[in-house]
């Protein structure tokens, strides 16, 4: 199996420079600082590298539009927040390997020519920030980070910044408020935070999962990359593999790997004596996948039949309360929801208070015609994707009639 | 340490306010008034707009918080191992529902996924992870607090 | 550039946005979070929600610009869906408080949920079908979150209105530089508050309650306090109406901003049973004198060497303006003009003065002012505005309070005959009038300090420089030897509205860049026509047409200078004696606190 990421875990001491050289650590960074910057980016562009928090969005594009902003003040920021629901890959990077993330973050602010570059973090994540900061101090005392990083006229300051429990942090404009020590709302775009973000300037924020590969990709070229994955994405993906499983955890595999072959060879098939149901990959803002599309390949872009999202899989098994679960997304949503916009703040709430009713028997028809309204709220009309993240599951349940009290009447004027 | 003492040690640049409001929060369990004027003092901003940044993040209380705060993850993931169970164990221990604020002693609140999925349901009693919770097992953790 | 806008081609300016189009045009978009004195909109309330070719889905019009041969869809299936839900969510939360609320009838969310025909029943939970814990649940959940603030005797609020819309944050924000409110918490609790929950400690200007589209913010609602006045048969009641009042009150009864009602207003005021009902423009006036002689004073003694005296000499009028410089640049308070308001002047005349002249007991007065100003409701209670233990004013009432108490007693306003001031303390001349709008005072000043300078007569009576709306309005004034053979001066003075730009002023004076004689600031947009008690809505082009018809009243008053009104130069000929004069220093001017919290 062809393994990215996750390759050295075994073999490196975390937040050990020493050992993480031994790996052929920070090969990468000392050829990047003998590049061009527009050099990197190209490289970086030619992997097909993608945005591994869920969008997709190509990596190599996101620098080459900082890169362009005529604002030379610029950042970079690895996006360490990680907080949808079954996910802990990012924090599993930073535990295991901190360095690869380290090395990450320079040589990508190497290329967009950021002297300044943060990690910002959830705030949960006690070992994990005490593995980077001793890392952050290894590596510098190793001058792969701070002045004239390997011997060239390259300086790169790093923040670590800790996130005080917000998942809507996770997306960008909101974790570059949080920065600015603001209410973690998100922005209203445009600008773009690669045009206009912290503090003003040209910032580029990039998942953790994303930035790990970074230095493989400069080390062993674009092309070795590219030819990992499928037709549609390349390269490969973390999943948190999690439910009616028999071995629950985190598995590094090429994208285009179908969710079968990660439930039965990666995470060891089913649980005895339980029967698939569906399973939910991209966390709690993540489709539902019914047995029929158990052969996709998860993945980004229009053209998959299952985005890939965050990349944990909850596999539900046919014991399971469907309604219970409902009610662990809305919940979820509606804690998180920021309070900015009307549709989120107070459809979320509204959209509890019906599934709790759903669960506890009160479920009326003007409920039904209600939940119907607000999923629609909430899918067209939120100020930012949050609103359309919190009813993907629930838009699924419906689609495949798992709830029959939802189901829309065959002719609604009936 | 006093909030000055705290102030002191970071650089009063926008990015070290989150921390600072955290590093208060840990240190006397709460953002107060007095602190929030002390943080606006020191970054250069207004108690408004101090009040509302800190008030938005769970990890930091604006009131002083019970002596005994229980916490537990109510993810979808830990949802299927039944952690709603585990609320129920909690609320019927002490007599008191999920989110009610008015006893000062003890507050019992769900918590976002901590990706701690793998070992879960989690629950949290005064900052103490407990892994794999089972229903049965509450009041024995319980009583170690009481 | 044009733009397509439900299949019809509109011109457009470079920066506008789809809104600005829409609205020039007449197309109807509705909104709750945006207004125009408060850009850039936020986009939160999600109800301008319009369709274009460059957007998917959706897209808020009041923050997307207009861009060239962009197509815009206004109304369809989908607009018109997304608008119907989200006022059905905001409510939801508001549904059945319409009766009893202060904004009944002028509010933004009521006459939307009008428009859309939004029926209460969504999102409400059915009462029927709940057992009572959970409907008790319900309604502990509501409430839990319930927040108000009566700390303070101007601006009251209850944030079981609030629809979280932020103009009131923004409003404090960018227009006054004071930061009061932020939204605080987060998902459902989200709310607009102050620092912690706490009372509010501002300079009590109130443009939140003008910008508030409902009734979260709404002024102190005193009204029960003047009927108990009116109805108390041994108290003279005693009325003084702001000089700006009369030409914003019309508005509240459908009349064009700007119609000056002054006549209606004292009918109206004497049907609820006034005994006298004088006018703060003549006041406004006595303030003029005393501030203009001050203002020679301090130049004089300035020019002669004395340190201790200080420049520029700050107006003192607007209650904001002098409560932001107590709170915030406490060390300016030297800078103050030592006379009162014009609202303290009078009230300290009726309750000394006029009570001996009439031989009634000060205790049996009730002086009650009719102000465009929240601020001035604090200003009433300053104790060094007072004697004996007793205020000179004893009640503040707002415009929008007295329009709300007439048509609550069915007074029909319209229909009023005209009336009069009492002349005694009621006749004005046009310089006490202009005090309504911003540059008014300086114009009145200017007017007077000429005068009594130079012993000439001002050979042209407008200060253009001086008017207008422009932030801060700069003028450099020769004044010639004339006959009294003084040295000519230079006299550079300054206009400030709004308090972001007075700032800007007190932040030139702290670098000693600043070198103006004579400034003055008034805290709302526009000066009083723009204050904070002023009827809602307001909007530039609404304070323009009651700028416009003040200093037209101004031109059509035979008398135009402060120091020539009959009324004024029969006060101090009866009472005061001189302008500076110890009476004067007795009664009409006053003192300044530190209030900063640093003391």
């Amino acid at each position: 199996m062809k393994k990215i990421i996750t390759k050295d875990w075994d073999k490196v001491i975390p937040a050990d420079v020493k050992s993480y050289q031994k790996n052929g650590g920070y090969i990468a960074l000392k050829k990047v600082t003998r590049m061009k910057p527009i050099e990197v980016i190209e490289e970086i562009s030619q992997s097909g590298l993608s945005g591994r928090g869920g969008a997709g969005f190509p990596t190599g594009k996101k620098l080459e539009i900082a890169t362009k902003q005529k604002d030379t003040e610029r950042y970079f920021i690895c996006n360490l927040d990680e907080s949808e629901p079954g996910t802990y890959k990012d924090r599993m990077i930073a535990e295991r390997n901190p360095h690869s993330l380290l090395e990450g973050i320079a040589i990508a602010s190497y290329a967009i020519g950021a002297k300044r570059a943060y990690i910002y973090i959830n705030g949960n994540f006690a070992l994990a920030r005490r593995m980077l900061d001793r890392a952050v101090e290894e590596a510098e005392k190793e001058n792969c980070l701070g002045k004239g990083i390997m011997g060239s006229l390259f300086d790169l300051e790093l923040t670590m910044v800790s996130g005080a429990g917000a998942y809507i942090c996770g997306e960008e404009s909101a974790l570059i408020n949080s920065i600015e020590g603001k209410r973690g709302e998100p922005r209203r775009r445009p600008p773009f935070v690669c045009e206009c973000g912290l503090f003003g300037h040209p910032t580029v924020v990039n998942n953790a999962e994303t930035i790990a590969s970074i230095a493989w990709i400069i080390k062993n070229g674009a092309p070795k990359y590219k030819k990992i994955g499928d037709n549609f994405n390349s390269g490969t993906k973390l999943f948190c593999i999690d439910g009616a499983i028999n071995s629950p955890g985190l598995y590094e595999a090429p994208l285009g790997t179908t969710v079968r072959e990660l439930i039965f060879e990666f995470a060891g098939g089913l649980r005895a004596g339980t029967e698939y149901w569906f399973a939910q990959i991209g966390g709690s803002a993540g489709h539902l996948i019914p047995i029929g599309l158990l052969d996709e390949g998860p993945g980004y872009g229009k053209d998959v039949k299952i985005p890939v999202g965050s990349g944990s899989i909850l596999v539900v098994d046919k014991s399971q309360d469907i309604k219970k679960l409902m009610l662990a997304w809305i919940r979820f949503f509606q804690r998180e929801s920021c309070g900015k916009c009307v549709p989120c703040r107070e459809g979320t709430f509204r959209l509890k208070a019906i599934i709790e009713r759903l669960n506890n028997g009160n479920f009326d028809e003007n409920d039904k015609e209600d939940f119907h309204k607000l999923i629609w709220t909430l899918d067209n009309t939120t100020y930012c994707p949050l609103g359309k993240f919190s009813v993907i599951a629930l838009k699924d349940v419906v689609k495949y009639k798992y709830v029959k009290e939802l189901n829309l009447s065959k002719n609604k004027s009936e | 340490m006093t909030i000055q003492k705290i102030l002191t040690k970071l650089e009063s640049k926008k990015e070290s306010l989150l921390g600072a409001a955290k590093e208060i929060n840990k240190e006397f369990g709460h953002v107060s008034p007095e602190a929030v004027d002390l943080l606006a003092d020191y970054f250069d901003m207004k108690p408004a707009e101090i009040y509302s940044a800190v008030s938005f993040y769970d990890h930091i209380n604006v009131r002083p918080p019970a002596s005994l705060t229980i916490r537990i993850c109510d993810g979808a993931n830990c949802s299927l191992k039944h952690s709603e169970k585990i609320i129920e164990e909690i609320e019927h221990f002490f007599g008191l529902r999920e989110g009610d604020d008015f006893n000062p002693k003890v507050r019992i609140e769900r918590e976002s996924c901590l990706g701690l999925c793998e070992v879960g349901p989690v629950m949290i009693v005064n900052g103490t992870v407990f892994e794999r919770v089972e229903a049965g097992r509450v009041g024995e953790i319980l009583n170690r607090y009481v | 550039m044009q733009i397509k806008i439900d299949g019809t081609i509109y011109d457009f300016e470079k920066g506008e946005t789809i809104l600005d189009v829409c609205r020039r045009n007449k197309i109807k978009i509705p909104t709750l979070c945006y207004h125009n004195d408060l850009l850039p909109a936020e986009g939160v309330c999600r109800l301008c929600l319009v369709k274009t070719d460059k957007h998917n889905g959706l897209t808020t019009s009041c923050n997307t610009k207009a861009t060239d041969m962009m197509e815009v869809i206004t109304n369809d299936e989908d607009i018109e869906k997304a608008r119907t839900y989200n006022l059905e969510l905001l409510w939801a939360d508001h549904a059945g408080k319409c009766a009893t609320c202060k904004r009944n009838g002028n509010c933004e969310l009521q006459d939307l949920a009008e428009d859309f025909k939004i029926d209460i029943k969504d999102f409400v939970p059915n009462v029927e079908q709940f057992e009572k814990e959970e409907q008790l649940k319900i309604l502990k959940d509501s409430l839990k979150n319930r927040i108000t603030d009566d700390g303070n005797p101007s601006i009251f609020r209850d944030n079981q209105y609030c629809i979280e819309c932020r103009r009131c944050i923004k409003a404090c924000k960018q227009i006054q530089t004071i930061g009061e409110y932020g939204m605080n918490h987060r998902s459902i609790k989200t709310s607009v508050g102050t620092a912690c929950e706490e009372p509010m400690d501002c300079i009590l200007c109130g443009q939140c309650t003008v910008y508030c589209p409902t009734a979260a913010i709404v002024e102190n609602d005193e009204t029960d306090k003047l009927e108990r006045f009116l109805s108390s048969k041994d108290k003279m009641k005693i009325f003084q109406v702001a000089p700006s009042v009369r030409f914003t009150f019309g508005e509240e009864f459908g009349y064009e901003p700007g119609t000056n009602v002054e006549k209606k207003i004292a009918t109206a005021l004497r049907k609820l049973g006034a005994d006298y009902v004088f006018d703060t423009s003549f006041s406004a006036d006595l303030t003029i004198m005393e501030e203009a002689n001050e203002l020679i004073e301090r130049i004089r003694a300035h020019l002669s060497g004395d340190k201790e005296i200080k420049l520029p000499m700050f107006t003192s009028c607007c209650p904001s303006w002098v409560l932001y410089v107590e709170k915030f640049w406490p060390q300016y308070l030297d800078h103050l003009s030592s006379a009162k308001s014009p609202m303290g002047m009078l009230g300290a005349m009726l309750k000394t003065h006029f009570a001996d002249k009439k031989k009634v007991n000060r205790q049996s007065i009730a002086s009650i002012s009719i102000m465009p100003c929240t601020a001035k409701k604090f200003e009433a209670q300053r104790k060094e505005l007072g004697r004996d233990g007793m205020q000179d004013t004893d009640l503040v009432i707002t415009t929008r309070e007295l329009a709300r108490y007439l048509k609550k007693r069915n007074i029909g306003f319209k229909e009023l005959e005209d009336g009069e001031f009492d002349q005694s303390l009621g006749m004005y001349s046009g310089a006490g009038v202009i005090f309504g709008s911003t540059g008014g005072v300086m114009e009145a000043a200017l007017r007077t300090a000429y005068e009594s300078l130079t012993c000439d007569e001002l050979p042209k009576l407008d200060f253009k420089g001086v008017r207008g709306m422009d932030g801060i309005r700069e003028a450099e004034i020769t004044i010639p030897k004339g006959k009294c053979n003084l040295k000519p001066i230079k006299l550079k003075v300054a206009v400030a509205n709004e308090i972001r730009n007075a700032k800007k002023i007190l932040e030139s004076l702290e670098k000693g860049e600043c070198d103006y004689h004579f400034v003055e600031v008034m805290a709302c947009p526009g000066g009083c026509l723009g204050g904070g008690g002023q009827p809602i809505p307001t909007n530039a082009e609404i304070r323009k047409k009651r700028m416009v018809a003040i200093y037209k009243r101004d031109k059509d008053s035979p008398i135009r200078k402060s120091h020539e009104n009959p009324a004024i130069k029969k006060i101090y000929e009866e009472f005061l004696k001189k302008p500076g004069g110890e009476m004067s220093e007795k009664y009409l001017h006053t003192y300044f606190t530190d209030r900063s919290k640093k003391k």
